[in-house]
């Protein structure tokens, strides 16, 4: 029961991106293509389960005086980690998300996650808690790279499913300004428009039902 | 001119207006919609990340180029950094508080947020990508800290607005804040490909 | 202070200082192990791409090469001189762009590589991408010489859609190469 609920917190009612508006410097920075998408949203998800494990396990070590510093050194280790491992066995990856890649140090769902939750639950809560903010995570991070890259580029899957990707739209008829900078903002304020609109149906059908 | 006068208003140039930290790169969004509801908030906030992100620049580009690459630990670089910046941002607090306080009244609720703004971590790790000398860490850092600044202000005051304008339910609040953000990225694209020319 | 203050600091300190040892010898493991290869891939990514813009047997640094250039490398096959591997940074959209210009012993380009870019993912970065239009895009620069132009500014390169800065920033490098080039060869 409570794995339901923290799958359904996760992946919606809790969006860490769409709802809790965490971590939006790398949502809208690298959601050019499918490939940066997924790659950053697997990166941070399986950051924020070992960083969410370590910390629930030290939880009763650290002082609380004491515990945001510690925390920051623990998630920065694990990036570090993260960010040599992609460098030597996945150079593609490393160099299209750049400079991204350190900067999950700062990125607020882990250390949001590790003060919130992690901090307070048992391992195997952390755990999960981890996994399903990870992948609600990636999930708002695939659909705003599909839709940047649709109407930016015209094309479906770059780097995934092919070199190129599928083109669905002509070339020469994408709107460019989807992929630049100014897509990630509208792209981003629309899709929170969409979730807010959505959680009122909702809960405006539940009170319906009642 | 001679070649550093040159490579230093580049990257001012730069810093500012052509890849501004927040409409361009986006780095230290969080702060960016967090603190600008109200002009002088905005602008408190922006004051105080340009003056970390110069100091911030100044003290990792002489630990990485004292410690870390003389003892060839470029792998701690991300770890030590963040606790710099962490240390660095209490100091400035402790020290505002006790010999500056009419700054710390203006800026004190703003230093702790800053250790967990990207782009004060960013411009740190850009110095040392970009391979910058020390003269050119600062400069990066201190104008980066002022796009910053100009962003922000700018944006606080299309906010105050905003707040008040009829929009679609949905879209109130944030959302509508992250399209005029938008917007103004656009205004921004303007000034891509301006250059120096020497 | 109190003593149970002190113990109390000592305490945290104690804490962290364990966690960050902790953390420090674990990047140590985990950099002893992939240091080489990162190295390695560093290395090789640069050798095939070498070999992707000029093809030789050897590639030699050159010595006190000219300020507007990041590196030369002198390619030789068997004896004889192919020509040099030219390594420029011009700058586009987004910062430096690392490329690499092959140029035969006539002074003509034969390859452009990029190694490394910050160009805006979906348009700039097409000129480094390994799709159809960043090869076509590249492809084009083989076989010319003298001083190149994009087609906006009265030349014959084709500028990638969208990415003007980024064509001329890549068509700047190659001219750049070919001065330097034109200077050793005499």
């Amino acid at each position: 029961m409570q794995v339901k609920k923290q799958f359904k917190e996760g992946l919606l009612t809790k969006n860490p991106v769409l709802v809790q508006l965490l971590g939006m410097c790398s949502t809208m920075a690298i959601t050019t293509t499918l490939f940066n998408g997924l790659g950053m949203g697997v990166c941070v998800t399986v950051i924020l389960i070992c960083s969410n494990i370590c910390i629930s396990l030290l939880r009763k070590a650290i002082p609380s005086k004491v515990r945001i510093a510690a925390y920051v050194v623990i998630i920065a280790g694990f990036v570090t980690m993260v960010d040599l491992l992609l460098k030597a066995f996945l150079p593609s990856l490393s160099e299209s998300l750049g400079v991204f890649i350190p900067l999950i140090v700062v990125n607020c769902i882990i250390l949001g996650r590790a003060e919130a939750f992690a901090s307070k639950n048992g391992v195997v809560a952390s755990a999960l808690d981890g996994l399903f903010q990870g992948v609600g995570y990636t999930l708002a991070l695939v659909v705003m790279c599909i839709l940047r890259e649709l109407l930016g580029n015209g094309t479906f899957g770059a780097g995934v499913i092919s070199a190129d990707g599928i083109r669905l739209i002509p070339a020469g008829y994408p709107m460019t300004a989807m992929i630049l900078p100014v897509g990630g903002f509208l792209t981003l304020g629309c899709l929170i428009a969409f979730s807010q609109w959505l959680t009122k149906k909702l809960a405006e059908k539940e009170a319906a039902q009642k | 001119m001679s070649n550093t006068l040159i490579r230093i208003f580049t990257i001012t140039l730069n810093a500012i207006l052509v890849e501004n930290f927040i409409l361009v790169k986006f780095l230290g969004i969080c702060p960016f919609m967090g603190v600008s509801k109200k002009m002088d908030t905005a602008l408190g906030m922006g004051l105080a990340v340009t003056f970390v992100m110069g100091l911030a620049s100044a003290v990792t580009w002489a630990v990485n180029h004292f410690v870390l690459v003389p003892y060839d630990m470029g792998f701690m670089q991300t770890v030590v950094f963040i606790l710099v910046i962490a240390a660095l941002v209490q100091l400035v607090e402790m020290f505002l508080q006790k010999s500056v306080p009419a700054l710390y009244q203006a800026l004190g609720i703003y230093l702790p947020l800053i250790t967990t703004n990207c782009a004060v971590l960013g411009v740190a790790l850009l110095n040392i990508q970009n391979g910058y000398t020390f003269l050119e860490s600062v400069v990066y850092g201190v104008t980066g800290g002022l796009g910053f600044l100009v962003a922000i202000v700018l944006f606080a005051s299309v906010r105050e607005r905003t707040e008040y304008s009829d929009c679609p339910a949905c879209f109130r609040g944030f959302p509508i804040a992250l399209i005029s953000a938008g917007l103004i990225a656009l205004t921004f694209m303007g000034f891509s490909g301006l250059k120096i020319f020497s | 202070m109190k003593k149970g203050n002190l113990s109390y600091i000592l305490h945290l300190t104690l804490v962290l200082l364990l966690i960050t040892a902790v953390v420090a010898a674990l990047l140590g493991l985990v950099d002893s192990i992939t240091r080489d290869k990162i190295a390695a891939a560093t290395r090789e990514k640069l050798e095939t791409s070498m070999a992707l813009v000029l093809q030789a047997d050897t590639y030699a640094p050159v010595e006190n090469t000219p300020a507007e250039v990041a590196a030369v490398y002198e390619a030789r096959t068997g004896d004889a001189l192919t020509g040099y591997v030219i390594e420029v940074k011009p700058s586009g959209f987004g910062g430096e762009i690392d490329m690499l210009v092959g140029v035969d012993a006539n002074c003509t380009v034969t390859g452009v590589s990029i190694i490394s870019h910050g160009e805006t993912s979906g348009l700039g970065a097409v000129a480094a991408a390994n799709s159809q239009a960043g090869v076509s895009f590249r492809s084009q620069f083989a076989g010319t010489s003298g001083t190149l132009a994009v087609k906006k500014d009265g030349g014959k390169i084709d500028a990638l859609t969208g990415a003007t800065v980024t064509s001329r920033a890549v068509t700047d490098g190659v001219n750049t190469a070919l001065a330097c080039a034109g200077a050793l060869l005499g």
